[in-house]
């Protein structure tokens, strides 16, 4: 120990001193967990892929409704081009998903926890008698408090850095998903009402007068359509709930600079309200 | 030649919409058609259907190849992130094999071989693992 630190930790005042240095170091320590919460809850909104699903087989389900074989294999081509797309789709679910978790993780305050580390280590050195169990505990507590310190501004600039550098194809890709979910999938789900309805509308039409059967295909049909309408209403909650993560992206790249800042992480925590009121809504609709 | 996301927007909701116009046409003037035209009538409008379901497929192809070059951007910030995480595992993990090397040195000062070979293979785990 150099003389200067030396004079430092050994003078009376010495414990003073330290107590003001982590308080103050204990200062610059952020509590990131709206972030973190924010992240968890975008990535779990992300790995829901069942809309995605639904597109895939939207063709297949078509076909059992379309009568000559012209028309039914014209759906069996779009079934098999669809179904290549799978891996594609997937892969900008779990894009954004994988993004999310990581910057989950980094918001995450066990990444800068060093307690059960610090135990262990101060265990051994108690166990080997290398200095007295009370020093040992002082030194865990100030080690505690000076590598999360360390580590928590290296996290805060990292976290700083790729929400940054995220930003501008995040809001492609998330815009993306929004597009493909809020307007591919519900007119690819249009389509399925039409031919739903055609194939009922001429069941119906054709039915001889008061035959008791046109009730139950009636009931069958009102059954499917309003299954299909809220196939469609979960595409365009989705969508809307992935508009709200790319908003709330974007105010974290607005305010990347004052991350732990209370307003940042209240208007944030306001953003994770909103994707758990929107995920209830999707989990409704698709039950 | 290829076409872009508003073409083939367009184009699904035009064959969509021509398909329910015809549709429409038939249901109206039902009465008035031999049954071999509502069923011309009606394979129509499958296969206006089905154009138009073409076209979302198109639509879904086009955005995934708009998005892509934005994904791998995305996917090389995400490994960026990880790479930070394990810089921080790294500290905890530094703190891990000082532990295991204070013990080792504890069983090194006590002659006691059983205690260092027994050391020695934990503190190898923890800094192979």
């Amino acid at each position: 120990m150099s003389l200067k630190l030396k004079r430092m930790f050994c003078c009376p005042g010495s414990n003073v001193i330290l107590l003001g240095l982590c308080a103050g170091l204990l200062a610059g320590c952020a509590d990131l967990k709206s972030i973190r919460k924010f992240a968890d809850s975008a990535a779990d909104t992300a790995s829901y892929t069942d809309l995605t699903a639904d597109y895939i087989g939207g063709p297949d389900r078509m076909k059992g409704y379309e009568e000559t074989k012209e028309r039914q294999d014209e759906l069996e081509k779009e079934s098999a081009a669809r179904e290549k797309q799978e891996k594609a789709l997937l892969g900008v679910h779990r894009g954004i998903q994988d993004y999310m978790k990581a910057i989950g993780a980094l918001a995450s305050d066990e990444v800068v926890s060093y307690d059960r580390s610090l135990k262990n280590l101060g265990d051994e050195i108690k166990g080997a008698k290398l200095m007295s169990d009370s020093k040992v505990d002082a030194y865990q507590g100030i080690a505690r408090i000076l590598l999360k310190a360390a580590t928590d501004g290296y996290r805060q600039s990292k976290l700083k850095d790729l929400i940054g550098e995220a930003n501008e194809p995040f809001q492609k890709v998330a815009g993306g998903l929004k597009e493909l979910v809020g307007d591919a999938y519900v007119r690819s789900l249009n389509n399925e009402l039409e031919v739903l309805d055609i194939y009922y509308k001429d069941v119906v039409k054709q039915a001889p007068a008061n035959d008791p059967g046109t009730e139950m295909v009636k009931e069958n049909w009102r059954t499917k359509r309003e299954d299909l309408e809220k196939r469609k209403k979960a595409c365009l909650t989705y969508a809307e709930t992935i508009g709200k993560i790319a908003e709330a992206h974007q105010e974290l790249f607005n305010n990347r600079d004052k991350l732990n800042v209370k307003l940042t992480l209240d208007m944030i925590s306001s953003y994770s309200q909103d994707l758990d009121d929107l995920k209830k809504k999707i989990k409704q609709l698709t039950k | 030649m290829k076409i872009n996301a508003g073409q083939a927007r367009d184009l699904a909701q035009q064959f969509h919409d021509l398909a329910t116009a015809v549709g429409d046409f038939r249901f109206d003037h039902w009465d008035e058609l031999a049954k071999s035209e509502r069923d011309r009538l009606k394979d129509m409008q499958f296969m206006l259907l089905n154009n138009s379901t073409h076209f979302i497929t198109e639509l879904v192809g086009v955005i995934l190849d708009d998005v892509q070059g934005d994904l791998e951007a995305l996917q090389k910030v995400t490994a960026n992130a990880e790479k930070a995480l394990e810089n921080i595992a790294d500290v905890k993990k530094a703190i891990e094999i000082a532990a295991e090397l204070v013990k080792l040195g504890a069983a090194v000062a006590s002659e006691n071989p059983a205690a260092i070979t027994s050391a020695v293979q934990e503190t190898a785990l923890v800094v192979g693992s």
